[in-house]
């Protein structure tokens, strides 16, 4: 079935006739006075909006020729690069940021427990006073070395300076 | 001359080669953390006593309290005084002093498996008292029992932690 724009297009061109003509004339009875208006304004645009014509139609298809098969030439090569290198490159580069990210920015070590990894051993203590005895006692993520034989200091002593 | 796609290809592997020197530099930048980063050293002495005031611990050692009252014997803890050092090229940084009493870090330099070997020097005035070397890992703390002070004792700490 034809559309009310295919039937009027047929109209203008005069291409409607019999039975059909009568009709559409019938249902757009208010259309038939403005014809002349409408045949003037499909000139005008039949005129002013039409292709405009090269004037070296061949060098331009040429080019464009040209260009279509170089792209089909290097298909092939495009399609490598941007395929399975690159996905490679860009699985390498988004481990090589993991790795960075996970080694820069995550604590490593039991956090809960602040004492986790705790490493103190004593090699080499040596006191200048003889009657100083410098003994490690060696507890549990707790290295203490005892001083014994110190002189006590004075209570009036002030130490918070 | 090269057309728009030898230019688009060249650009594309200068691209990925940027990527790669991106990520190399990044893994770079965290493996050489540890390595450049200076070293701070904080020395603490603590007066330990059974006193009932309220349990005074400096954030460093926070989680040691269980550890220290058992260690150590005394329920108390204040603060003395306490410093963080950051460890220059000088022979001799005072880690922390009080009074006469003085703790020195003769040395630190830090090992193929990450701990640090640090040298404390505890010294009465001009007088050395005593002198240690040790290894420690980091924020790994030190205790050294000091003097006897009034009801309680002196303890010094030494923890390594950048």
């Amino acid at each position: 079935m034809k559309t009310f724009e295919e039937k009027f297009n047929a109209w203008l061109d005069g291409l409607l006739s019999g039975e059909e003509l009568k009709s559409f004339e019938h249902e757009h009875a208010s259309i038939l006075q403005d014809k002349a208006e409408f045949l003037k304004l499909k000139s005008l645009l039949r005129d002013n909006l039409g292709c405009r014509k090269l004037g070296n139609p061949d060098f331009f298809n040429s080019q464009i020729m040209t260009e279509v098969e170089r792209e089909i030439a290097r298909g092939g090569r495009h399609s490598r690069l941007l395929g399975l290198p690159r996905i490679a490159l860009a699985g390498i580069f988004a481990l090589c940021v993991g790795f960075a990210l996970f080694f820069s920015m995550i604590p490593r070590g039991n956090l809960a427990d602040p004492g986790s990894g705790y490493v103190a051993e004593v090699l080499k203590t040596r006191t200048a006073d003889p009657k100083v005895k410098a003994t490690v006692d060696n507890q549990k993520d707790m290295t203490i070395i005892k001083l014994e034989g110190l002189d006590k200091l004075p209570p009036d002593k002030d130490l918070n300076r | 001359m090269c057309s728009f796609e030898e230019n688009a290809s060249i650009k594309l592997r200068k691209g990925c080669r940027f990527y790669l020197l991106v990520a190399f530099l990044l893994l770079l930048g965290a493996f050489a953390k540890p390595a450049i980063a200076t070293e701070h050293v904080w020395g603490c002495l603590l007066y330990a006593s059974n006193s009932t005031k309220a349990f005074d611990l400096p954030p460093p050692l926070s989680g040691y309290d269980v550890r220290l009252r058992d260690g150590l014997g005394f329920s108390n803890y204040r603060v003395i005084a306490q410093r963080e050092t950051a460890v220059g090229d000088r022979l001799e940084n005072v880690l922390v002093s009080a009074g006469e009493i003085q703790v020195l870090l003769t040395n630190l330099s830090r090992a193929s498996d990450g701990k640090y070997l640090v040298g404390i020097l505890f010294r009465e005035g001009t007088n050395p008292v005593m002198e240690t070397q040790a290894r420690v890992g980091e924020r790994s703390p030190l205790f050294i029992r000091g003097p006897d002070w009034r009801e309680g004792q002196i303890i010094i700490v030494v923890m390594v932690g950048s």
